[in-house]
Parts: C-alpha cells; sequence; structure tokens
C-alpha cells in the first residue's frame, strides 16, 4: 500500500535502504553471536584455566611468556 | 516520510553495528586465542603427567615401594598403643585457619598463570561482566575464617610447617595452638611444587615436633593429626603402604604412601610413628591412599625457604 505512494527513484532508495538496514542488522546479531560465545569461552577459561594454573604451580613446570599476566 | 524513517533506522543499524562488531570481533578473537592457548598448555600437562606417570612406573619395583631405597627403622614394633603416643604429639601439632584471597575482578584465578593467556581490556571487562553475573562482590565481602588445614611447630617454635596448597591462595592465615588459643601467622613461603609452606607465628614459642632418625618400613603402623572437614586435632592411623616416586599431581618426587583415613583438612599434618616422631606430613591423597612428603625433604625444602632459595634436590 505504502509503495503506492512513492516515486520509482524513490523506490530504489527504499530498497538500498531496507537492505542497509537488514545488512546492519544481520551484522548487530553477529556481534552479539561474538559476545555472547566469547562471554561463555571466558567463563570456561576461567575454570578450567584455574585448575591448570594451580598444575603448572603444583608441578612447578617453567611459565614462560606470561604475556599480560594480572 | 517513509523513504525518510528507513533512512534514519537504516543509518541507526548501520552506525550501530559498525560500533558494535569491531569490539565484538575483538573479544571474540581474544577468548579464541585464550582459549587455543590453555588447550596446548593443558595438552603439555596430560603429556608431562603421562610420562611421568610412566617413568614412576618403570622405576618401581617391590623393594622400593618397601622403602629399602632408604635408610628405614629397622627395629621390630609391637602392637601401637596409638592413646599412649599421640599425648606427646599433640602439643607440637596446629590447626591452619585462613582467609581466601578475595575473588575481585578475577585476578586470583591461576589461568593467569597458563602460559600464552592473555589479558587485555577485553579479558578485563568479561571478568567485571562475571563478577557481576556471579555476585563475587558480596562473596568477597562475606569471606570467614575457615580451617583447612594443619601443621606441625618445628625449628625454635614460632615456626610452623604445613603444605603448600593450604596457605597458597590465603590473604590471611592464624594458627590454633593445641591449647586452644589462635595466634596470627605470617606466610614466610611455600614452595606449591613440593607442598611445603612455612608460617611464622606470634607468641610464645610452642614445642617443635622431635624428628625421627629413620623412616619406617613399609607395613608399619604410622599416624597423623589433622582437621578434616575442619574438625581440629582428629587422630587417624594406618600404615605406610609403600614409597614410589609419584608423578599425579604435584613434581614428580619421592612420596610415602600411607592409608590412614584423611580427608580434606588434613593437609599438612604431621605424619608420626610409633615413637611420636615426624616421618612425613600430608600432601594429598586419592582415597582411601595419601602421599605424603617425607620429613626429610620437608626440613629441606622449608630450610631453603627461609634462606630465600629455591629447593633443588
Amino acid at each position: 500500500m505504502t509503495k503506492d505512494n512513492v516515486t520509482g527513484d524513490q523506490g530504489r532508495e527504499l530498497r538500498i535502504y531496507r537492505i542497509t538496514f537488514a545488512l546492519a542488522l544481520a551484522g548487530l546479531m553477529l556481534a552479539g553471536w561474538m559476545f555472547q560465545t566469547a562471554y561463555q569461552q571466558h567463563v570456561d577459561l576461567l575454570n578450567f584455566g584455574d585448575r591448570a594454573g594451580e598444575k603448572i604451580q603444583m608441578r612447578g613446570m617453567p611459565q614462560d611468556d606470561q604475556e599480560g599476566r594480572q | 516520510m517513509i523513504v525518510q524513517t528507513w533512512r534514519r533506522a537504516a543509518l541507526s543499524a548501520y552506525i550501530l553495528a559498525g560500533l558494535a562488531l569491531a569490539p565484538a570481533a575483538f573479544t571474540f578473537a581474544t577468548t579464541a586465542a585464550n582459549v587455543k592457548a590453555l588447550g596446548v598448555q593443558k595438552t603439555r600437562i596430560d603429556q608431562a603427567e603421562r610420562k611421568a606417570a610412566s617413568a614412576a612406573d618403570e622405576a618401581l619395583n617391590a623393594y622400593s615401594a618397601a622403602g629399602q631405597i632408604n635408610q628405614v627403622d629397622s627395629l621390630p614394633h609391637g602392637p601401637v598403643d596409638w592413646s599412649e603416643i599421640a599425648p606427646h604429639v599433640v602439643p607440637s601439632v596446629v590447626n591452619i585457619s585462613v582467609i581466601q584471597r578475595p575473588k575481585g575482578q578475577g585476578e586470583s584465578n591461576r589461568v593467569w598463570l597458563v602460559p600464552g593467556v592473555q589479558t587485555n581490556l577485553a579479558t578485563s571487562l568479561l571478568n567485571r561482566l562475571r563478577a557481576w553475573c556471579h555476585g563475587w562482590a558480596t562473596d568477597d565481602q562475606t569471606r570467614e575464617w575457615a580451617t583447612i588445614g594443619a601443621g606441625f611447630i618445628s625449628g625454635d617454635g614460632n615456626t610452623v610447617l604445613t603444605a603448600a596448597h593450604v596457605v597458597n591462595d590465603a590473604e590471611s592465615v592464624r594458627v590454633k595452638m593445641p591449647a586452644g588459643d589462635w595466634r596470627a601467622a605470617r606466610i614466610i613461603g611455600h614452595d606449591y611444587a613440593q607442598d611445603v609452606g612455612v608460617l611464622l607465628i606470634d607468641g610464645e614459642p610452642g614445642r617443635p615436633m622431635p624428628i625421627a632418625p629413620a623412616m619406617p618400613r613399609q607395613g608399619q603402623a604410622i599416624a597423623t593429626i589433622g582437621a578434616p572437614a575442619g574438625w581440629g586435632f582428629s587422630l587417624s592411623a594406618g600404615i605406610v603402604s609403600r614409597y614410589g616416586e609419584e608423578g599425579g599431581l604435584l613434581k614428580p618426587a619421592k612420596f610415602m604412601q600411607i592409608d590412614a583415613p584423611i580427608t580434606g583438612g588434613n593437609s599438612g599434618g604431621v605424619v608420626f610413628n610409633a615413637n611420636g616422631e615426624a616421618v612425613s606430613m600430608v600432601s594429598y591423597g586419592n582415597q582411601p591412599f595419601t602421599q605424603a612428603v617425607p620429613i626429610g625433604r620437608v626440613l629441606a625444602v622449608a630450610d631453603a625457604i627461609q634462606r630465600g632459595r629455591r629447593y633443588s634436590e
């Protein structure tokens, strides 16, 4: 119905905006998925990594290249 | 009008996506790299454990398990009445109570010790998110003293020896003396690889634990006093099950394996013979057996810690 009120140029413009919007929405969803996955990975890292770090301490294994150690 | 609305919506979504995708990709890449680094290190640890277990298995025979490679106590022992012996040992044993380090924003997590695991703005923000979701701040505010281990008095009477893993995560340590009084304690140092920690207590010196001149033979009676599940000054008895090199959790080293009933809270407790003399210290177990650090190594590691050196065999 609304399409009937726009001219041919406006119709093309509208199509571009809609495609841009859809792509941007997909990008946002991708960003959301990446944040969610990163959080889950980080939680696993904290849980399993704590045990691994403890084993490294207990075994006295060399802790080389501790990039960004807190 | 409709075109303008779609233009605004498209522009807004485009800007938002642009703003979100870059940090999301950065965060995702960071955690993916960290997971990969952890995987590599876990493989390395597994391989080292298998290698150590295999080497220990190869080196073992019935005679070494019986302790014949050590200088062993060859005196015959009759039936042991622990009710006669324990009162002589009790004045030298203590319970150890700690307040754990705060979780904060995940700084005390040992994952940061794993080589290759990186920290940056993304991990910092994820830590904060995790702390907020799991109420770490509340946990930190409600920390209380918990008795999680035992120890024994050594040297000058103000030195307490315990297992390193008892005090490794401690922010504050206090010691319950045999008379029931709490003493503030300071961690002089600990060697996690050898599982030996050294504390210094305030106040009047306690009675140092006598040290056995020789190790008990396989099958001879031993006992230990600790705080299983926090139940302080609890006595449990058993025998020496074997001697052997253990390549499990700790750095491969020779251990005395005992079968006395032991659980969490016994760690760091002194293992003593039928003469009431220290022969080893409780380290860790795989129920119903427990690995104890031979007393000679406990004293050598403690000496190295007190001298500010690193123990090496």
